[in-house]
């Protein structure tokens, strides 16, 4: 299944239609219900993050072209993993609440892994979930 | 809106009912009625989340914020909770240990100002 692609201007209104995006998708890929909660709780974390980094950042706003300045959620349920990716376009800032944000991620997750933006890169956290529970 | 905030007297207790979610978007309400009680001199609550569906680490940080609110006036801020998706906000982020949490309100309001919180 190609991956559902979702790009929202960032303000924290938008917040909670990306979870609920991200969670319908997860249900229809066959998550298994205990872990929807987890999914719903991580992504909005993580989209609430980027949506303060933007904030954040603001200054920024101006060197990038308008349609740049979004947050982009993309999930893919291809492989055996669920894998969310949540994009922003500001650049190195620290959130003071970052360190909360971060552990409730890899609480509530398989696996999570945070990119610094670089020079064509935009920065992004991508969040995974083991689609079949895994055998003990 | 995708949250409502009320505020009524019980007994001593000032009672913030909070239906809905709690995140990123709804948590300034949330913030502005625990600062707006605390400004008028109630400095014991409690906040009832029974009817919260969505709790975030925003929401967190308003409650933290309302716990150093009261506390630097002696009061509390107890909290209702028996929803496992939300408690579980609260215990990996170590929170459990800062908060009484109670099953009900009635509970909540029998409870000493100064009611142990039970380790996790």
């Amino acid at each position: 299944m190609s991956p559902v692609v979702l790009t929202f201007a960032p303000g924290p209104e938008h917040v909670r239609t990306a979870r609920l995006v991200v969670v319908a998708v997860a249900r229809r890929a066959g998550l298994e219900d205990s872990r929807l909660d987890d999914v719903r709780l991580a992504v909005g974390e993580l989209c609430a993050r980027a949506v303060s980094r933007c904030a954040l950042d603001r200054a920024r706003q101006g060197d990038v072209p308008a349609d740049e300045w979004v947050i982009r959620v993309e999930v893919d349920d291809a492989g055996p993993r669920l894998e969310v990716t949540i994009e922003d376009p500001a650049g190195n800032v620290r959130l003071p609440e970052e360190v909360v944000t971060k552990a409730m991620a890899e609480a509530l997750s398989d696996g999570v892994e945070f990119l610094a933006p670089a020079e064509g890169r935009r920065a992004a956290a991508r969040l995974c979930w083991n689609r079949l529970p895994t055998s003990a | 809106m995708d949250l409502s905030v009320t505020s009524r007297q019980e007994g001593e207790r000032a009672v913030v009912g909070v239906v809905g979610e709690i995140d990123v978007y709804t948590a300034p309400a949330l913030r502005e009625r625990l600062n707006d009680l605390v400004a008028a001199g109630h400095y014991r609550l409690v906040v009832d989340l029974t009817a919260v569906e969505f709790l975030d680490s925003t929401g967190l940080g308003v409650l933290v914020g309302g716990l150093n609110r009261v506390r630097n006036h002696d009061g509390s801020l107890h909290l209702v909770c028996s929803q496992e998706k939300i408690l579980k906000v609260f215990r990996i982020t170590g929170l459990t240990k800062v908060f009484p949490i109670h099953a009900t309100l009635s509970e909540a309001l029998a409870a000493p100002d100064d009611a142990a919180v039970p380790g996790d």
